[in-house]
């Protein structure tokens, strides 16, 4: 049967949910069998088929296949870190100065949030690496990630300021650095962010916008009187286990995985440590904060690196 | 491996089929029990593909439709069989047991 022009046309909509791949090889064959098994006389698709698609289709789009899942290591989980670690931070920090602006704005003052210092350099330097990513210019990134990493750390950390913190550090400032650090090791250590591009699908994107909302609204709890441990303590245990859930679920790379892990704990459990013990990071030398915040992400990379990095010399020699 | 995906196997066992075709026999298969709808035939399809549990037999064009034929490979015909002879065991395992407790004749 050859199917009536608004049945056609409404299968082929509902197609477009499946991945480009998926259509160019099975589209017009899927078409051919939906006809097929239309009824006489049908004229648009059925609510079941029509769910049954959109359910196979979006379900594709946020799961790689198991063969696709299998080939993937090290170099596969830094590419794909390449290009979605900026997009992280350009979220989490666009969400923490939407936040902010929000309760400026209750305040009457938005303007005093722009005019603060660092804000739109904070905004800007994520914005300006995304960018270098998605276009695939590896080497540009590198340098701009490098640079934003030297800001942040000066910056953010204030290893040179004898009154920091003043008058607390925020997650997603702390965040920053981390992200720099192992999106320094994603650079440089895989096959970069084009091969990204291959790799990155609709799951990493929900994982990745979900913990940014986690780590802005933790931010803003924060702020208010909420912010206590024992109701901010229980928040994050409960985003975590549902993220990690989710990232298992559409079946994200487990090293991509330990890589986003690496970029968060750190921060996270530091700041927790912060409100929950009245903050020892006072009492630490301007060494040892650093030390003590970037020893994961720098471990996780350093691994990272010397695994992606040894298979390939043994290839060359 | 799942229901749908053994029947699927199953279809294709006999010879090669095309997906209208996979759709109808899993159903006779089933008793009516079954009934695959197109997309979860064909992100089936492509799964047991990426695995090479099934291959592309011969392609035709019908109606200038296209219509593509699967068949089993080699590694589809031993999983299928390693699955039927487990099957066979569990119930062969549930009907002895059954015997036992005089649930059935």
């Amino acid at each position: 049967m050859t199917g009536a022009p608004g049945l056609e046309r409404g299968y082929r909509r509902l197609l477009a949910c499946y991945p480009a791949r998926f259509r160019s090889e099975h589209g017009e064959e899927l078409l051919a069998v939906l006809l097929a098994g239309a009824r006489d006389g049908q004229r648009r698709p059925g609510l079941a088929e029509s769910a049954s698609l959109l359910r196979s289709g979006l379900g594709m789009r946020l799961r790689p296949d198991a063969s696709q899942t299998a080939r993937q290591g090290w170099a596969d989980a830094l590419a794909a870190f390449s290009l979605a670690g900026p997009v992280f931070l350009l979220a989490t920090t666009s969400l923490v100065a939407l936040a902010a602006g929000v309760y400026s704005l209750r305040r009457g003052g938005f303007t005093m949030l722009l005019g603060m210092p660092g804000f739109w350099i904070t905004l800007g330097f994520p914005a300006v690496i995304a960018a270098l990513v998605l276009a695939g210019l590896r080497r540009a990134a590198l340098v701009m990630t490098a640079a934003a990493g030297v800001y942040f750390f000066n910056f953010h950390l204030g290893v040179y300021s004898s009154t920091f913190p003043q008058p607390s550090p925020q997650v997603w400032r702390l965040l920053a650095i981390s992200v720099c650090i192992v999106e320094l090791a994603a650079l440089l250590g895989s096959p970069g962010p084009r091969r990204g591009r291959d790799l990155v699908h609709w799951g990493h994107g929900v994982v990745l916008l979900l913990c940014a909302a986690a780590v802005a609204s933790y931010s803003a709890l924060l702020q208010q009187a909420a912010g206590e441990p024992a109701v901010t303590l229980p928040l994050m245990v409960i985003a975590v286990a549902v993220i990690a859930a989710l990232a298992r679920a559409v079946r994200l790379n487990r090293y991509f995985r330990l890589l986003l892990l690496a970029a968060l704990a750190c921060p996270c459990a530091l700041f927790l440590a912060y409100r929950a013990f009245d903050w020892p990071w006072l009492y630490l030398t301007s060494y040892e904060r650093p030390a003590l915040l970037l020893a994961g992400p720098v471990l996780t990379a350093a691994v990272a690196l010397i695994s992606t990095v040894r298979p390939l010399r043994r290839q060359i020699s | 491996m799942q229901e749908a995906t053994f029947l699927i196997l199953t279809a294709l066992a006999a010879g090669a089929q095309h997906g209208y075709g996979i759709i109808t026999d899993v159903q006779h298969i089933s008793g009516g029990r079954v009934k695959l709808r197109a997309g979860t035939l064909y992100t089936a399809l492509d799964r047991l593909r990426g695995e090479q549990l099934i291959e592309v037999d011969h392609e035709e064009v019908v109606d200038t439709r296209l219509r593509r034929y699967y068949r089993l490979t080699p590694a589809g015909t031993a999983r299928l069989a390693a699955e039927a002879a487990r099957l066979q065991d569990n119930a062969t395992t549930a009907l002895a047991r059954l015997r036992l407790a005089g649930g059935i004749g």
